[in-house]
């Protein structure tokens, strides 16, 4: 499980989230992120599931054919446990993804703003939590908090124009959060 | 299986943050009120402080955290 099929399937995701907008289902960026989340685990949770079956399968024949020794009690365990532990992160993922997506939907500007900074937020703490993990350089994390301040602080002007001119506000607003999607996007390609 | 791990992980992550927005968006709409500008001010300082935690782990890896956070 590499990075480039993640890489290439951002813009189809992303391509997705606009269909789906222009057919009157827009998400906000915390459920797109939950979505992207969803399926990225899910992909991986399957690519395991996929490998883990291919090593039982030649187990399987090996142990038909009678050709070798029977694989060792270890390795033959420890195949069915990560498969088993792959589909329970599937169904987690997919409980977990579900509830995200029955959120409220945020309507007014203020409620726009309240999904944008706790979007900022989560994408802040998923950097921190990449990072933690190692999957991520110290630089690349630095990268990103650097692009969430910027968003931070454009949502702060957003706010403060909203309050004089209604119209701009909304136009900054909107600006940012689409700059907070895809900052999301690109943080799924890390995991 | 690392991987799915840490998707989980991060997807509890946006959904602790996202449940607290839904709540604050959902007792709004139900009294017929709008998003506070103190509940704002509460939201942009978690931001804050998570920028903040992420700063120290970055500077704790050896890297050079983005100037003026927080």
């Amino acid at each position: 499980m590499g990075l480039s099929w993640k890489v290439v399937l951002a813009p189809f995701i992303g391509a997705a989230f606009g269909w789906l907008a222009s057919k009157g289902l827009s998400l906000d960026p915390n459920q797109q992120a939950a979505v992207i989340t969803l399926l990225a685990g899910a992909v991986t949770a399957l690519g395991h599931w996929w490998h883990t079956t291919s090593i039982n399968a030649t187990i399987a024949s090996l142990t038909t054919a009678k050709t070798s020794a029977p694989p060792s009690p270890t390795q033959k365990g420890f195949a069915r446990v990560d498969q088993m532990s792959a589909l329970a992160c599937v169904a987690a993922l997919i409980a977990a993804g579900c509830s995200s997506l029955g959120l409220a939907t945020a309507t007014t500007f203020n409620e726009k703003l309240a999904v944008g900074y706790e979007s900022d937020t989560a994408i802040v703490t998923s950097t921190d939590t990449l990072l933690k993990a190692g999957k991520i350089t110290a630089q690349v994390a630095s990268n990103i908090e650097a692009q969430c301040n910027n968003l931070k602080a454009a949502l702060d002007i957003a706010n403060t124009v909203e309050m004089t001119n209604a119209t701009d506000g909304g136009n900054q607003l909107a600006a940012a959060l689409t700059a907070l999607n895809a900052l999301s996007s690109y943080l799924a390609t890390l995991q | 299986m690392e991987n799915a791990l840490l998707a989980i992980q991060i997807l509890t992550n946006l959904l602790s943050l996202a449940s607290q927005a839904s709540q604050m968006i959902q007792a709004a709409q139900a009294a017929g009120t709008d998003i506070t500008s103190e509940q704002l001010t509460t939201l942009a300082n978690q931001y804050t402080a998570a920028a903040t935690q992420l700063s120290a782990d970055i500077a704790a890896k050896g890297g050079t955290p983005p100037p003026g956070t927080g």
